[in-house]
C-alpha cells in the first residue's frame, strides 16, 4: 500500500511573543500514514498530538523537516489548496467550525471555496448530509442542533470536499455519550468507505477501534503499532499518565495471579472470548 | 428576554415572497422606504398599508409573529409620539398639567407613528422571508459594482453573515457567564451607575475571551476548508431572476408611480 | 445539614408554543456528608435541577430545603443561598476574568461580604485544597495556566465560598486522562476536608460509580431512579432504554453473563470484576 502522508524529521516550534524563546511542540517525528488506514493518535495535553494534526494539512508548516500529503509538500504555497482538499479536518469544538447560519449552506462552504460547479455542489451537499444522517436538518440553524449533530454537520462539510483523508482532532471531547457514539459510527463508516482516518483522541475505547495506534509524548512518538502491540505496553502508558483499556487492566491483574491471558486481549469483546474458552 | 426579538429573524415558510430573488426583495424594500417618506397624507398611508397587508398575506408569516417584533421598539414609538404631541406648536386642544396638546402636535404624532410602524413591519418582512445567507448574498451582488472602486464587497458580506451566524452562540455564552458569576455571588442589580458598570467586568472579560477563541477557531476551520476570499468562489444557490421577480419589480415601480402621482395631484 | 426536595417542578417558556416541562415533580433527600451523582443525557433536566438548587432559577412549584431553610421562599437573600450552596458550571475556566489567580478566587468570598483577612485566608486554603501551590500561582494571570490548572482555579473560586453543598456540573468534561484523574482526586479531597454534601453530574459512569453514595437517574424531566451505584447499575437494560450506559467494567460482566458465564454483574470496579473472573476461571479449571 502507498502512503498518503509522509512525515520526515518533523520539527515544529511555536513562536513565543515576548522573550522570543520558541517552544518546541514537535521534536523530530517521522511517520508514514498508509492510504485507507485508520490511525489513532493518543497523548496527554501538550504532548504535541494536536500540533501534529495541524501540520498534516498545512495549517501549520514545519519549522524543520517535511510533510508530504499525497505527494504535495505542505510548504509549497502553490499547492496548499490541494493539500487541504486532500486532507480535511474536523475540529474539537462543534460550534466554532460552522460558518453559516444554515446547515446546508455550511456544508456547501468547502466546495464553493474550491470553485465547484453549482449544480455539482448541490449533489455533493445532499450526499454528504445523508451520509451523516442529517438530511432532515438541512434547513436548520446550528444553534438549534445538539453538539453531536453540529459535529455531524462539520463532518459533512469536510466530506463534501471529497478528501482522501480526514483528520479528526478530538472530535468527541465536548460531546455527551450519545453524540460520541454517533460520531464514532460515522468515523468507522468513512474508514470502511476507503477514506484514510487519523483520529486524535484521549478516549482509549475509541483508539482500540483503529488499526494502528500512535502514542505521542513530549513531541515525539513514544509507541507505534497495532492496538494489541501498543496497549500491551501497559507500564509505559501509565508512565505518561494515559489510561489503559479496561480489558487490558483486568488481563494484567489476572496474569499477576498466574492466569495466562494472551497479550492481544484489548477490547471487552476479546476478554469475553477469552473467558468463554473455559466454559 | 433577548430571545423574544423577532426583528431580524427568519421565518421559514414556502411562499411566493420567500422564493423571490433577494436582490429584488432588497430593492423592493428600499423603494418601499422611499415611498413612505414621499407620502404626506393619510390616504397615502392607507395605500401603503394596503400593499403591505397584501404582501404579508402572500408571505404566510403569521401577523401575530410580526407584531411581536414590534414590542422591543414600543418604547421608541411612545417616545417619538410624546415628543411630537407635546413639542409642536399650534391650536391648543387641551392641557395635561404643564404640558399642552395642540392640533398640529396630535396630527404629527399620529402621522409619525404610522410611518414608523409601517417602516418596521415592511423591513422586518424582508428579514422574515429571506435567510441571512441569501440576504448577505443579495447585498454582496447589489454592491458588486462598488468592487471596481475598491470596496471589498465580498469581505463585507462574509463578515455580516458570520456575525449573524454567531449572534445566538454569543448570546448563549453570555447567558452562561452571567449565571456562573451570579453563582459566585455577583450582583448586577444594586448600587449606583458606577457600581453597576463595574459589575459588568466579570461578564465582559470572559465574553471577550470567548469571542477571541471563537474567532481563532473559526479562522482555522475556514482555512482548513480552503477559504481564500471571494476570488474563484462559486455558489450552490446561484441567483437567477425569474418571471416572478420581474413581476414583483414592475409592481413595486407601479406602486412608486401611484404614490408620486398621489403626492402631485393632492 | 441535608437537602430535601419536594414536588419540584419547572416549565420553560410557559404559555408559549415552545413550552417544555423541564422538571416534573422531583422528590429526593440527600443526607449529611453524602456524595450524589446525577446521570441522564442532554436535555433530561439535570442542569435545570442544579440551577434550582442554587437559586439561579425559581421553581414553578415545590420546595427545596437546605439545612432547614427553604431556599425557594420569597424574599430569601440570595447571598444566604449562595453561602450554603456553591455551583461550579460546566467548563468553569471560561468564567475567569481577574488579573491574577488570587483575585479571581477572591471574587466569590468578597461578594459574600467577608472581611479582607478572612478572604485572603480562604483564597489561600482553597488554592491549596485544589492542589495548586499558592506562592507559585497566586500572582499569575489565570489565562497563562494550562487547561487543567485553569479549571482548578475556577473550582477553587467556588470552594473559597465554603458552601455546605458543592454542586459540580460535569467537572471533568473535555480533560485528558491525567487531568481527569487529578480533578477526581481533588473532589475526594475537598469532600474529606470540608465534609460537605457533593452533587455532581457526569457522563462518565466509572466516575459516578466510584465517587457516589447515591446515584440519581434523570430522564425527560423526571427523576426515575435513586439508589446506591450497585442498585442503579444493576438495571442495565432499563438504563439502556434511555440511552445511558453502565460502567465499562460492568458492561463487560453483563456480556460475559449473556454468554452463560456465571460472573458477578454487580461488579463496579476493576478489582471486583477481576476477582469474579478469577474465581470463575479457577473454578472451571479445577473441574
Amino acid at each position: 500500500m502507498s502512503s498518503i502522508i509522509q512525515i520526515r524529521n518533523l520539527i515544529f516550534e511555536y513562536e513565543k511573543e515576548e522573550n522570543g524563546e520558541p517552544v518546541r511542540a514537535i521534536d523530530g517525528v517521522t511517520l508514514d500514514i498508509e492510504e485507507g488506514s485508520f490511525v489513532a493518535v493518543i497523548g496527554r495535553n501538550g504532548s504535541g498530538k494536536s500540533t501534529l494534526a495541524k501540520n498534516l494539512n498545512g495549517l501549520f508548516v514545519p519549522t524543520e523537516g517535511t510533510v508530504l500529503v499525497d505527494g504535495w509538500d505542505t510548504r509549497d504555497d502553490e499547492h496548499i489548496w490541494e493539500v487541504r482538499q486532500t486532507a480535511g479536518m474536523v475540529f474539537q469544538n462543534p460550534d466554532n467550525q460552522l460558518v453559516s447560519s444554515i446547515v446546508e449552506d455550511d456544508v456547501a462552504f468547502g466546495p464553493e471555496n474550491l470553485g465547484v460547479e453549482p449544480s455539482l455542489i448541490r449533489e455533493r451537499v445532499d450526499r454528504a448530509l445523508s451520509s451523516v444522517r442529517m438530511g432532515e436538518y438541512r434547513h436548520k440553524a446550528p444553534h438549534q442542533l445538539s453538539g453531536g449533530q453540529k459535529q455531524r454537520v462539520a463532518i459533512a462539510g469536510v466530506i463534501a470536499m471529497r478528501p482522501k483523508c480526514i483528520i479528526f482532532d478530538e472530535p468527541t471531547a465536548m460531546l455527551d455519550p450519545r453524540g460520541r457514539r454517533d460520531i464514532m459510527k460515522i468515523i468507522q463508516q468513512l474508514h470502511e468507505e476507503g477514506i484514510t482516518v487519523i483520529l486524535i483522541t484521549h478516549f482509549m475505547d475509541e483508539a482500540v477501534r483503529a488499526d494502528r495506534v500512535i502514542i505521542m509524548d513530549k513531541g515525539s512518538v513514544l509507541l507505534d503499532g497495532t492496538p494489541a502491540e501498543v496497549f500491551s505496553r501497559r507500564e509505559r502508558m501509565l508512565e505518561v499518565s494515559l489510561d489503559v483499556p479496561v480489558a487490558v487492566e483486568i488481563a494484567a491483574m489476572l496474569r499477576s495471579r498466574g492466569i495466562d491471558v494472551p497479550e492481544d486481549v484489548i477490547t471487552p469483546e476479546d476478554m469475553v472470548e477469552f473467558v468463554c474458552q473455559y466454559r | 428576554m433577548i430571545r423574544d426579538i423577532t426583528l431580524g429573524q427568519y421565518y421559514p415558510a414556502q411562499s411566493f415572497v420567500h422564493r423571490l430573488d433577494p436582490r429584488v426583495k432588497i430593492t423592493a424594500a428600499v423603494l418601499y422606504i422611499i415611498e413612505l417618506f414621499i407620502v404626506n397624507d393619510f390616504p397615502g398611508f392607507a395605500v401603503c398599508a394596503g400593499v403591505l397587508a397584501a404582501v404579508v398575506g402572500i408571505s404566510r408569516v403569521p401577523p401575530g409573529f410580526i407584531m411581536r417584533g414590534l414590542k422591543p421598539i414600543l418604547i421608541i414609538l411612545i417616545f417619538t409620539f410624546c415628543l411630537n404631541i407635546f413639542m409642536i406648536d399650534g391650536r391648543v386642544l387641551y392641557h395635561i398639567g404643564p404640558l399642552r396638546v395642540t392640533d398640529n402636535g396630535l396630527y404629527t404624532a399620529v402621522f409619525m407613528s404610522i410611518r414608523l410602524i409601517l417602516l418596521i413591519i415592511g423591513t422586518s418582512l424582508l428579514t422574515l422571508t429571506t435567510t441571512p445567507i441569501s440576504l448577505t448574498d443579495g447585498i454582496e451582488r447589489l454592491l458588486s459594482p462598488l468592487n471596481k472602486v475598491g470596496v471589498a464587497t465580498h469581505e463585507i458580506a462574509m463578515m455580516m453573515s458570520i456575525a449573524l451566524r454567531f449572534i445566538p452562540t454569543l448570546m448563549e455564552e453570555t447567558d452562561k457567564i452571567i449565571k456562573a458569576q451570579q453563582a459566585r455571588g455577583a450582583d448586577f442589580e444594586s448600587g449606583n451607575i458606577f457600581a453597576r458598570a463595574k459589575s459588568l467586568i466579570p461578564i465582559l472579560v470572559p465574553l471577550f475571551v470567548s469571542a477571541f477563541r471563537i474567532a481563532q477557531d473559526l479562522a482555522m476551520a475556514m482555512e482548513a476548508r480552503c477559504y481564500r476570499g471571494g476570488a474563484g468562489r462559486t455558489r450552490m444557490n446561484g441567483m437567477k431572476m425569474g418571471r416572478a421577480d420581474a413581476l414583483c419589480l414592475a409592481g413595486m415601480f407601479l406602486f412608486l408611480g401611484v404614490i408620486i402621482g398621489m403626492r402631485i395631484m393632492f | 445539614m441535608s437537602i430535601q426536595v419536594r414536588n419540584l417542578s419547572y416549565i420553560y417558556n410557559e404559555g408559549l408554543t415552545s413550552e417544555t416541562v423541564a422538571l416534573d415533580n422531583i422528590n429526593f433527600d440527600i443526607y449529611d456528608g453524602e456524595v450524589a451523582g446525577i446521570i441522564g443525557h442532554t436535555g433530561s433536566g439535570k442542569s435545570t435541577l442544579l440551577q434550582q438548587l442554587n437559586g439561579l432559577l425559581k421553581p414553578r412549584g415545590g420546595t427545596i430545603i437546605v439545612g432547614g431553610t427553604d431556599i425557594t421562599r420569597p424574599g430569601i437573600s440570595m447571598r444566604d443561598v449562595r453561602r450554603r450552596v456553591g455551583l461550579v458550571f460546566q467548563y468553569p475556566e471560561y468564567q475567569l476574568f481577574e488579573e491574577t489567580v488570587a483575585l479571581d478566587v477572591a471574587f466569590g468570598p468578597k461578594n459574600l461580604g467577608l472581611r479582607e483577612d478572612e478572604v485572603d485566608e480562604r483564597v489561600h486554603d482553597a488554592l491549596e485544597l485544589v492542589g495548586l501551590d499558592y506562592d507559585e500561582v497566586a500572582g499569575r494571570s489565570p489565562f497563562e495556566l494550562s487547561g487543567g490548572q485553569k479549571r482548578r482555579v475556577a473550582i477553587a473560586g467556588v470552594i473559597a465560598m465554603k458552601p455546605q453543598v458543592l454542586i459540580l456540573d460535569e467537572p471533568t468534561a473535555g480533560l485528558d486522562p491525567g487531568s481527569h484523574d487529578e480533578i477526581m482526586a481533588m473532589i475526594r479531597k475537598v469532600h474529606e476536608s470540608q465534609q460537605n454534601i457533593i452533587l455532581f453530574v457526569s457522563h462518565n459512569m466509572e466516575d459516578v460509580a466510584a465517587l457516589s453514595d447515591k446515584v440519581m437517574v434523570m430522564d425527560r424531566g423526571k427523576l426515575i431512579t435513586v439508589g446506591t451505584p450497585k442498585e442503579v447499575f444493576r438495571q442495565r437494560d432499563r438504563l439502556a432504554a434511555i440511552a445511558l450506559d453502565v460502567p465499562p467494567v460492568t458492561e463487560m460482566m453483563f456480556q460475559l453473563k449473556e454468554r452463560g458465564i456465571d460472573v458477578d454483574t454487580g461488579a463496579l470496579t476493576l478489582r471486583e470484576a477481576e476477582e469474579s473472573i478469577y474465581d470463575y476461571l479457577r473454578g472451571s479449571k479445577a473441574k
